[in-house]
Order: structure tokens, then C-alpha cells, then sequence
């Protein structure tokens, strides 16, 4: 069990070795010899992982190299709030001088990091693995891994990080490796755009996340992790920073608290910078299940509830911010996701909601709901990504899409993940459907599901606490969760196969070929019915899939709300209160769940005959069916207020560098040349005349001069013997008396 | 004690100058069509005298924070003008900046064929300007380098240039005498002002001397004039053009030194010499350096010349030194220092991308006439991106720790304008990627750019030498900053800067 503390900074090194051994050697020539070493460097950081859970969970600590066994206070059942765990291992070495202090990086493994690190590994090596099957045709396919490992290595060290300013640093190169990922398919511009988008607007978060790390250095000159001395956890400095005020009238606590709320703002998509994340589709779906569902995204909340005592500390004012931005993401991407169509936006939107769940646990002090909620979304959240690359992968196969891939291939894909499209696959991808199946179900919040528990124990959460409105807004956005899963879920799977006549995506980048061919129009196409060979789903692709979906049926024992064998495991672990159940809130939520299905169930039992038809909720109220399917146009409001701006200025600023500045410069140029010339004249005509005749004296002086120069030895010698003989007078008529 | 010792007797310091001299002095005697042994003898050199700045940046002694290496040799005695030379934990990371941006420029400066003697000679000569500021601790030897390097830079600009050349060179030439006429003011002010009548900057900073308005005087032109330099709005506008019209190798010596030289001055001989002086200043010129970062940055995303983006974005970065300069703070000093080093070297990967790899083959830096070079060079992809990386403060790279140090030394000072300068973190992304993108991503505009000479040695190891230093800086910042932060002490102890976190 030692061996897997002393040892637990493999567990990023590993996939960060894998991403050395792909971009540096001769492997990365080979596609599949680089998956698989990524794949097989991540599964022994996986094994890793997990020992080191176990050895976590066993309580075992390493202390100055010493094995030790931790108390583990049990939170004491009833008495609230939050406790940080202790730390199982503590690794420091010192890095960089800050002024008159030492910066030190490490790591810092307590159970929730242990808890976390099991989760990123499988759900990245499930991940990886899908690739290496679903990424196959692309001839980049050794660059992906390459990136997906770093991804991987900076989530697992942002995890572990001993420090926020370590934590900020992987959460930063997870950030640029979304944006390559995004950007992966650079070809289309699409991708790139939305690569940029992501980078830019997560950025923004960041900007602020830092100066909240900035913030709270000045204050108390540390960011380690922990609540010993000089830790930013101390109980002293926590009762001063919630104490003292800052600027605006806020108290310290709040102002670094928000500060740092920004960063997951930025990150986990929230309201008001959750645009990114929806254009992140664009990106390869296993990046979308990886990145922006299951890791990268969960890192905003990871870190709200990494720095919890900072939050607490201000007697609720921060949480409270954290509390409605939460809780209306949740709300509103759900709405979104409703008018949607394209298979990976509608999961998207599904991710931000759920994300928006999370965080408003925290805001409301359910730690530990948030901190499960986030485990078990990841893994099903995972499957569905991945089942929808499934579905994708064998929709661009279909005849009508691999003809229309010909002509353009972004068309054919967007055209692919569109839900209107599909129909009947329940019997044409039968591992597919029913392991979607169970992450739908699951998503939904299902009894006995992993999202039924941890979904329910957000909503106890909200309810014990007293939040109302946030357990209205929130048991209302999962009334919509399994309304539009079973939406998706319904047309997918059911119904008749409608992709011979698919509705096809315009490119705007590039408009379709003026010639229609028979394929994009409407037109019927005798040769194209019901030819089922091309239907198939590959070993690589399934088995992570069942392996995710085991853990979407399974997640909810680690943490069942009954005492008992396998109850509370999880908080117990965590060191934290353990939530109590409530009969009434688990019956509301799994009615609210029931009852949405039902609604999809029978509103999208008879819709969609053919690809073209519209939508039964468009046909009941069109106008907010646009204004939903257009994401309440925060794009576009964005586009036309900032985007606007910070081009007016650089355009007015740039006018004014180079014609009001320069023309300053010009200016003074010009009135230097009108003085030299002024000057000139003035010179010339005033005090020329003495030099003049001084150069003129001096020229003719010269002239006369010269002709002593005549080159003949003969009166050379003359001047010399003349000079002599002036020189012996000289001497002996003027010195010598 | 340093990593390695060196013996004594050797004046090292002049070694280093002299090196470059020494080459200038060569290659004038080289039969004017040898071109290529007139290019091995000024990149071998330009190589000796990175090592030698390499051994004695190792052989310096952090644990004591005096200069070190120090040559006094009287020169006019009577007017106290001495040849003075040492370093400290300042000068070190700026010698070895220059070091490695003069091997690398001449590593970049092999395609030169049109008058290949002189174009040498003057950038040798440049650099011993440059070698020269940052080793002499005599104020007046000190200006007499930095003539040194000014001058040479409007030859090289106006004959080898490109783009407005003419007009850049003679902009950036008078700028830069204004300056000086600037400093000059400066230097004699201390010079009588004090009494001492010396130009010895080590007795000038121990017993200051100055009367404090004395010093509120005399601050300003000193300070001023250097700033010029570095670039600081509103006498910037300068470095733009210039960047843009100067030759490849040049550019970089310029925007990766020369604005340092600058900077260094101001360190140097404004702040360390007139402390009184810069507490009454200094938060008028924070409130100015606001300017340069945000503004600078603003007007980079407006730029179709790929070389203007950098420009600009070289004002933004010189801006943040500033900036932590007029925090004055420890953490703000050694973020200046380290953000002139990581400037230093990201912009010199940048000129080299784009004005030798770029456009020394396809004659044009208009972003809507390049496109899809990452095919046709993906090592100058990589290394653009890289460069870009670093300039936007991605960690692992070594603009991060620079732009970190100085935020985190700005706020102990100035909360709101740290704020509103990290505005420009953003808007730094946006245009680099927006660069990136039109250079290297989009479709293939020119199909003749699909058939572009390959890269040359001497390019891949000039750039691959930036990178490395890029990313080694990156992970590991301490093999600078433990230096800078012995370096910048003195000067942050006279302006009372030390602030400790956490009290």
C-alpha cells in the first residue's frame, strides 16, 4: 500500500511520459503504435489511481516517509459544515523565489483527490481507448493521443496540485489542449473558430481566477493547500480574511471567493460565459466526452469545492453568488436543450445543466452532493458522449451522408448528428442503444441509477437546507432533463429509419453545388432503401461503453443515503456529515424524472415521420421554439455589444497611433526643420560673413600654401636647412639669454 | 559561491564586448566576396560571446549581492569618468539575453547577400553597445555604449530594410537622440547636483547624494529618456515602424534587446540613483504604462501586417515591464526583470518566424495574403504557437512567471491598475490566435506558397534555441529568478518596496 503513496506522482507523469514518447520519438509515425502506448502508459496510471484510493480509503498516510494511519473524524453526523480532509500525502520541493518568500510546488493527495484521480483515469482510459477506434481514419491520429495524454496529465496534476497556483497552471494547459482539441479538424473553419472561442472566453475566467490567486497571495502570502501554518486553509487567517473588508465593502473572503468563482464561470461554462461550450462540439466526439463533459468541465466545480473554506468563510455571501449562477444554468441550458437537433448539442447543453447542478450544491453547502453528482455525471455523461460518436460513426455511413461526403464533408457530419435524421437504430446498433440506454436512464435520474442518487441528494440537499427556490428551480430543470433526454432518445432509437431523406445541413462556409444532386434534395432515391449492410459497431468502440455503463448503473452504491453496509461510503471517506434521506424528496424526484419521460414519451411518439417535419413543440409555440433553438442569441448579443466594441477600439486606437501620435511626431519634426531653416537664414545672412571670410582666408592661405609643395627633393632640402637656421637663431638669440 | 569558479585575472566582462569588436574588426578585413567565412566568423563569435556571458552568469555568486566580476580602470580622472564594469543579479539574465539573441540573429542573418561586410560589421557593433550598457556601472561609460548601439541601427535599418524603411529608420534614429538628449540632462544633473562629481553609479546609489527635489527634477528627463526606449506610450510609436522596417536579425536585436536597454536604464540609473525622485513619479507613469498594456494590445488586433501584431504587442509587453518597474516592489522588480528576459526571447522567436522563415519566402507579412503555411511549415507553426503561448502567459513558458510576478508586485501597489492591465491577458490571446490562424491555418491562399524553399539549419537551431529557452524558463524559472530577485533588492529596499504578503 506504501508503494502507491510514495509513488503517486506517477500518476500524472506517466501520461505526460506518454505524451513525450508520441510527439518526440519515431512512434508518432505509427498511429496505432502511439495509441496504444498512450493507452497502455494511462492504464498503469489507472492502477496507480486506484491502489492509491485504496491505500486512501484504508486511511493510510505517508509522514515525512513514515506510513501512518489517519483518525478519520466521521464529520460527526448532524453537526454542519464543511471539514477539510486530511491530507494522506504531502509532497513539497521548493521552486521559485517570490520576493522575499519561496514558492513550493507538490502534491497533495487527500481522499477526495483520491476519489477524483480514480475517475479521470478510467473515464479518460475508456476514452482512449474509444479512440483509438474512432479516430482510426484520421491520418492525425498519433497528434490526438499525443494531445489527449497531455490533456490527461495536466487534469490529473491540476487534481493533485499542492498549491493553487499549480492548479492554475494544469488547469491552464488543459486549456490549451481544449483548444487544440476543439481546433483539431483546423480545416474547417468551424473548428478553429470555435477552438478560439473556447480559448478566449475560458480565458476571461481565468484572467480573473488569477487575480484572485493574485488577491489572495497579497493577503496572505501563500497558496498552499492544507490548514496547517502558512496554509491558505488556517482557521486563523480564514476568521481574518472573512473579517476585514476589502474594496467595494466586501470582505476579503468575498472578493477572492468571486474572484476564483469567476475561473468556473469561465471553465465549467456557467451563465453568463457558458457559450463556448456548445461550439466546443466541433470538436472530435471522444474530445467532447473527455474534455467537455466528463474532466475539464468538472474542474471549475472541482475547484469551488478544493477552496470551500475560502467560500465559507464570508458567512454566505459568495455561496450565495455561486447558489444562482448555478442554479439558473441549470435552468436555463435545460430550456436550450429542448429546441436543439443536433445529437452532441443537446448533450452539450445537458452538460451544462448538470454542471450548473453541481455548483449549486456547493452554493448551498451540499459539498458532498456536488462532489458525487460530479463523479457519476462524468461517467455517464461520458457513455452518452461516446454513444452518440457511436451513433454518429455509423450515421456518416449511411448512403445519403457518405454521398453528400463527397461534396463537403462538414455538411455531411453536421448532417449526421442531426437527430431529425435518425430513427429505428434500436435494432441497427444494438450494443449502442442499450448502453445509451442506461446513461439516458441515468441522466434522467432513474431509480436505482447512479444520477437517481446523486441528483436526489442535491434536491435534499436544497430541500433540508430550506433553499425553496432552489429546489423548485432545480427539480424543474430535471423535469426538462429527462423531458428532452427522452426526447433525443426517443428519435434516435424509434420510430422509422428517416436518413435516406435527410435534412441536410447548409454549409454556410461553403453553399451547396447549384447542380442538386439527388442525394442533398428531397427527392426520392430509388437505390437507397433500407440497405442495412453498412450498419456496424466495432469491438473498440463498445467495450468502453459497457465499461462506462457499468459504472452509470453501479455509481449510486458509493454512496447510498441509508446507514449500512455501503451507505455513506463516500462521505465517510470524505471525512464529511453524511446526508440523510428523505422518502418525500426522493419520491418528488424520481416523480419529476417519471413524469418528464412520460411527457417525451408521448409528445415525440407519433412526431417525425419523415426528417422534415417540425417539431411538436415548435408546432405549440413557434416563437419560443426559435428563441430556444437560436440559444436565446447570447452569441449574438455577445457579437454586437463586446465583440463590437474591442473592434471599435482597436480600429479608433489604431487611427489614433498612427495619425494623431505620428502626426504629433510629424508635427514636431516639421517645426524642427521650419527652425533649422528659420536658422538658416538668420545664419546666413547675419553671421555668415565672418566665417565666410575666415573659410575664404583660409582657402587662400592654403592655395598659396601648396605651391611650397613642389616635389623636388632639391627644395625640400632648402626648407629644412632653412627652418635649421631659423631655429639655431631662435635658439641663440631668444632662450639662451 | 557560483556553480563553476574562474579565475580572477581575466577581465571577463571587457572579454565579452571585445568579442564582438574583435569579429567587427575581422570580417572588414575579409575580401569582400567571401561572404560565407565572413558569416562563420560573426556567428562564431556572436557563439563565443554567449559562452563566455554563459560562464559568467554561472560563476556569479548569488549568495553575495554586490556586483561581481568588477574592472576599474581610470579613464579621465579629472572629470570621474572611470571604465567601471560589473554585474549583478540584474545585468546577468539581460548579458545572457543578449548573448543568446545575438547568436541567434546571426544564425538568421545568413540569407543577407547585398553588402554582407557591412552589414556585419554594424550588427557586431550594435551588440557591443548593448554588452557594453549592461556591464558598465559608470554612468557616463554607460551612455557612450548605449550611443554605441543606437547608431548603427539606422544604417541597418535604412539599408537593409524593408517597408517604409527610410522613414522607419530616421523616426526611430531621432526618437532615440531625444532620448538621450533626455538622459543627458539626467546624468549631469546627478553629476553636479550631487557634488561628488563623479559618473561612478556604485558611489552615485551608496550615499545619495541628490537632494530630494533635486531628485523630483532630475528623475523625470532621466527616466524619461530611457523610457523612451522601452517603448512607454506615449513615445512608442517609434517601435512599431521601426520593428516592421528593420532586417530580420535586426528586429529581433531590437525588440529582444535593445527596448531592454531601456528598461535596464531606467532600473539602472533612474530608480536605483533617485529614489526620492521616483516615489513622487512613479504612480503618474504606473497610470501611463496602462496605456502601453491595454492599448497595445488593442490596436495589435487591428493590424493586417503580421510584423505590426508583434510591434504592437511588444509595446503591450514592454508596458508590463514598466509597469512593475513603477510598482517598485520586489516581486514587481524581479517580474520586470524576468519579463524583460521572456520578452526578450519570445520576440526574437517571433521576428525570426515571420520575418525570416515567413517572409524572407513569401515576400509578404499581410495576414489576408498568407494562409496555410502550417502545411508547408509546421516547424514554424510550432514555434509561432509557442512564441504566441508565452506572450499570452501560458504556464509552462516563461512569460508566465514574468507576467504573474509583476501582477502579483503591481497589486501590492496598485490593486485597480493590475486589474484593468490584466485585461489585456485576453485580448493578447485574441490576436495571436487570430495571427495563427490567418498565417498558418486557413486555406492556401497563394498556390506558389505550397512549393516554398525548405528551412535551413541555421533557422531550425536559431528558433529551436529560443524555444527550449522558452520552455526550460518555463518550468524551471528559478535559475533566473533566484538571481534578478538578489539583483532588484537594493533598488526596492531604497523605495521602501518590500512589501510581505501576508504581514
Amino acid at each position: 500500500m506504501e508503494v502507491f503513496l510514495a509513488n503517486a506522482w506517477l500518476i500524472p507523469a506517466l501520461p505526460l511520459l506518454a505524451c513525450a514518447l508520441i510527439t518526440f520519438t519515431p512512434l508518432r509515425r505509427s498511429n496505432a503504435a502511439s495509441g496504444w502506448t498512450a493507452i497502455g502508459l494511462l492504464a498503469l496510471a489507472t492502477l496507480l489511481a486506484l491502489g492509491l484510493l485504496g491505500a486512501t480509503a484504508r486511511g493510510l498516510a505517508l509522514r515525512d516517509g513514515q506510513l501512518t494511519t489517519l483518525e478519520r473524524g466521521h464529520g460527526a453526523h448532524g453537526e454542519a459544515g464543511f471539514t477539510f480532509p486530511e491530507p494522506n500525502l504531502v509532497q513539497r520541493v521548493d521552486w521559485a523565489p517570490a520576493g522575499e518568500r519561496v514558492l513550493a510546488m507538490g502534491l497533495y493527495v487527500d481522499t477526495p483527490v483520491a476519489t477524483m484521480l480514480a475517475m479521470v483515469t478510467v473515464a479518460s482510459l475508456c476514452i482512449h481507448i474509444f479512440s483509438l477506434g474512432y479516430m482510426a481514419a484520421n491520418p492525425r491520429q498519433s497528434r490526438f493521443f499525443s494531445f489527449i495524454a497531455l490533456f490527461t496529465a495536466a487534469m490529473l496534476l491540476m487534481t493533485m496540485a499542492d498549491n493553487l497556483l499549480l492548479f492554475f497552471m494544469a488547469w491552464e494547459v488543459m486549456g490549451l489542449c481544449s483548444y487544440l482539441l476543439i481546433g483539431f479538424l483546423y480545416q474547417r473553419p468551424q473548428a478553429y473558430r470555435a477552438a478560439v472561442k473556447a480559448f478566449i472566453v475560458t480565458r476571461i475566467g481565468d484572467v480573473l481566477m488569477l487575480l484572485g490567486l493574485v488577491y489572495l497571495w497579497t493577503l496572505t502570502g501563500s497558496l498552499a493547500l492544507g490548514t496547517g501554518e502558512g496554509e491558505i486553509f488556517n482557521p486563523a487567517l480564514l476568521a481574518r480574511l472573512g473579517d476585514e473588508h476589502g474594496p467595494l465593502g466586501l470582505t476579503h473572503a468575498t472578493g477572492i471567493a468571486l474572484l476564483l468563482f469567476c475561473g468556473t464561470i469561465g471553465k465549467s461554462a456557467q451563465f453568463p460565459l457558458h457559450v463556448w461550450l456548445p461550439d466546443a462540439m466541433e470538436g472530435p466526439t471522444p474530445v467532447s466526452a473527455l474534455i467537455h463533459a466528463a474532466t475539464m468541465v468538472a474542474a471549475g466545480v472541482f475547484l469551488v469545492a478544493r477552496t470551500f473554506p475560502i467560500f465559507e468563510a464570508d458567512g454566505g455571501v459568495a455561496l450565495g453568488v455561486v447558489t444562482f449562477i448555478g442554479a439558473f444554468t441549470a435552468l436555463f441550458a435545460a430550456t436550450v436543450a429542448l429546441a436543439q437537433f443536433d445529437i452532441k448539442r443537446i448533450l452539450a447543453y445537458s452538460t451544462l445543466s448538470q454542471l450548473g447542478f453541481m455548483v449549486a450544491a456547493l452554493g448551498i453547502g451540499g459539498w458532498v452532493a456536488g462532489l458525487f453528482h460530479l463523479l457519476t455525471h462524468a461517467f455517464f455523461k461520458a457513455l452518452l458522449f461516446l454513444g452518440a460518436g457511436s451513433i454518429i460513426h455509423a450515421m456518416e455511413a449511411t448512403p445519403a451522408i457518405a454521398r453528400l461526403h463527397h461534396a463537403d464533408e462538414y455538411a455531411a457530419q453536421q448532417t449526421a448528428q442531426d437527430i431529425r435524421n435518425m430513427g429505428g437504430l434500436r435494432t441497427r446498433l444494438p450494443w449502442t442503444f442499450w448502453t445509451y440506454t442506461l446513461g439516458y436512464l441515468a441522466l434522467a435520474g432513474v431509480f436505482p441509477l447512479a444520477g437517481f442518487w446523486s441528483k436526489d441528494e442535491i434536491l435534499a440537499d436544497a430541500f433540508k437546507g430550506g433553499h425553496a427556490v432552489v429546489f423548485v428551480v432545480l427539480a424543474l430543470a430535471a423535469f426538462l432533463t429527462a423531458f428532452y433526454m427522452t426526447r433525443q432518445w426517443r428519435l434516435v432509437f424509434f420510430g422509422a429509419f428517416r436518413g435516406e431523406h435527410p435534412v441536410v445541413f447548409i454549409n454556410p462556409e461553403k453553399p451547396p453545388p447549384a447542380h442538386h444532386d439527388h442525394a442533398t434534395g428531397h427527392g426520392a432515391s430509388p437505390h437507397a432503401t433500407a440497405d442495412d449492410a453498412h450498419w456496424h459497431e466495432s469491438p473498440l468502440l463498445v467495450a468502453p461503453l459497457v465499461v462506462l455503463a457499468s459504472f452509470a448503473v453501479t455509481g449510486g452504491l458509493f454512496n447510498l443515503p441509508f446507514s449500512g453496509p455501503g451507505g455513506h461510503w463516500l462521505s465517510d471517506l470524505w471525512g464529511q456529515e453524511a446526508a440523510t434521506f428523505s422518502p418525500l424528496v426522493a419520491a418528488i424526484s424520481l416523480l419529476v424524472a417519471l413524469g418528464g419521460i412520460a411527457a417525451g414519451w408521448v409528445l415525440y411518439g407519433r412526431a417525425f415521420h419523415t426528417a422534415g417535419e417540425t417539431d411538436p413543440l415548435e408546432q405549440r409555440a413557434p416563437g419560443l421554439f426559435r428563441l430556444l433553438y437560436q440559444q436565446y442569441r447570447v452569441d449574438a448579443l455577445y457579437a454586437a455589444s463586446f465583440g463590437r466594441l474591442v473592434a471599435l477600439l482597436a480600429l479608433a486606437w489604431a487611427w489614433i497611433d498612427r495619425h494623431v501620435l505620428d502626426g504629433v511626431v510629424r508635427g514636431v519634426g516639421r517645426l524642427t526643420l521650419f527652425l533649422g531653416r528659420l536658422n538658416f537664414i538668420i545664419d546666413d545672412t547675419l553671421l555668415n560673413d565672418g566665417p565666410d571670410a575666415l573659410a575664404s582666408g583660409t582657402v587662400a592661405s592654403g592655395r598659396r600654401t601648396r605651391r611650397l609643395q613642389t616635389g623636388r627633393a632639391q627644395d625640400y632640402l632648402g626648407y629644412l636647412f632653412g627652418g635649421v637656421v631659423v631655429m639655431a637663431l631662435v635658439y641663440l638669440y631668444l632662450i639662451r639669454p | 559561491m557560483g556553480l563553476i569558479t574562474l579565475p580572477t585575472t581575466v577581465p571577463w566582462l571587457s572579454l565579452i564586448w571585445l568579442s564582438m569588436v574583435v569579429p567587427a574588426v575581422v570580417i572588414a578585413l575579409i575580401p569582400g566576396e567571401r561572404k560565407e567565412a565572413m558569416r562563420w566568423v560573426g556567428t562564431g563569435f556572436a557563439l563565443a560571446s554567449l559562452l563566455l556571458a554563459l560562464l559568467v552568469f554561472l560563476a556569479y555568486d548569488p549568495a553575495r549581492s554586490d556586483f561581481q566580476f568588477v574592472e576599474r580602470v581610470p579613464w579621465l580622472p579629472q572629470l570621474g569618468i572611470a571604465y567601471l564594469l560589473g554585474v549583478d543579479g540584474v545585468s546577468l539574465p539581460m548579458l545572457l539575453l543578449n548573448g543568446v539573441v545575438i547568436f541567434t540573429g546571426a544564425l538568421m542573418s545568413w540569407n543577407i547577400e547585398e553588402r554582407v561586410k557591412e552589414y556585419w560589421v554594424l550588427l557586431l557593433l550594435l551588440t557591443t553597445g548593448v554588452y557594453g550598457v549592461f556591464v558598465a556601472l559608470d554612468l557616463f561609460l554607460l551612455f557612450v555604449f548605449y550611443e554605441l548601439a543606437v547608431l548603427p541601427m539606422y544604417l541597418l535599418i535604412g539599408v537593409w530594410g524593408s517597408t517604409r524603411k527610410e522613414y522607419g529608420a530616421m523616426k526611430l534614429t531621432l526618437f532615440l537622440m531625444a532620448g538621450s538628449a533626455l538622459t543627458i540632462v539626467g546624468m549631469l544633473g546627478l553629476y553636479f547636483g550631487s557634488g561628488l562629481r563623479t559618473f561612478d553609479m556604485i558611489v552615485l546609489s551608496r550615499s545619495v547624494t541628490l537632494a530630494g527635489d533635486l531628485q523630483q527634477i532630475f528623475f523625470l528627463p532621466m527616466f524619461l529618456g530611457f523610457a523612451v526606449l522601452a517603448g512607454m506610450f506615449p513615445f512608442h510609436t517609434w517601435s512599431p515602424t521601426g520593428h516592421v522596417a528593420a532586417p530580420t536579425a535586426v528586429s529581433m536585436l531590437h525588440a529582444g534587446v535593445l527596448m531592454k536597454l531601456g528598461a535596464y536604464g531606467c532600473l539602472r540609473a533612474a530608480l536605483w540613483l533617485m529614489p526620492v525622485g521616483a516615489q513622487r513619479w512613479l504612480p503618474a507613469i504606473a497610470l501611463l504604462t496602462l496605456l502601453n498594456v491595454v492599448y497595445g494590445a488593442t490596436i495589435a488586433m487591428a493590424q493586417r501586417d503580421a510584423k505590426f501584431i508583434i510591434g504592437y504587442s511588444s509595446v503591450s509587453h514592454m508596458g508590463l515591464v514598466v509597469m512593475g518597474l513603477a510598482a517598485g516592489t520586489q516581486l514587481a522588480l524581479m517580474g520586470a526583470v524576468l519579463q524583460m528576459f521572456a520578452h526578450g526571447v519570445m520576440t526574437a522567436l517571433f521576428f525570426a518566424v515571420v520575418g525570416r522563415m515567413i517572409y524572407e519566402r513569401t515576400h509578404t507579412r499581410q495576414l489576408p495574403e498568407l494562409g496555410g503555411l502550417g502545411r508547408v511549415m509546421p516547424f514554424a507553426a510550432v514555434m509561432f504557437i509557442l512564441a504566441g503561448l508565452s506572450s499570452m502567459g501560458m504556464p509552462g513558458l516563461a512569460g508566465f512567471w514574468a507576467e504573474f510576478s509583476i501582477f502579483l508586485g503591481v497589486w501590492e501597489r496598485y490593486p485597480l491598475i493590475a486589474i484593468i492591465a490584466a485585461l489585456s491577458i485576453p485580448i493578447t490571446g485574441a490576436y495571436v490566435l487570430r495571427a495563427v490562424w490567418a498565417v498558418f491555418y486557413d486555406e492556401v491562399k497563394n498556390p506558389a506558397f505550397l512549393r516554398l524553399p525548405r528551412l535551413t539549419w541555421q533557422e531550425y537551431t536559431g528558433a529551436i534555441i529560443l524555444a527550449a529557452i522558452l520552455v526550460g524558463v518555463g518550468l524551471y524559472p528559478a535559475v533566473l529568478t533566484e538571481l534578478i530577485n538578489v539583483g532588484v533588492r537594493p533598488v526596492a529596499e531604497q523605495l521602501g518596496g518590500i512589501v510581505t504578503a501576508g504581514r
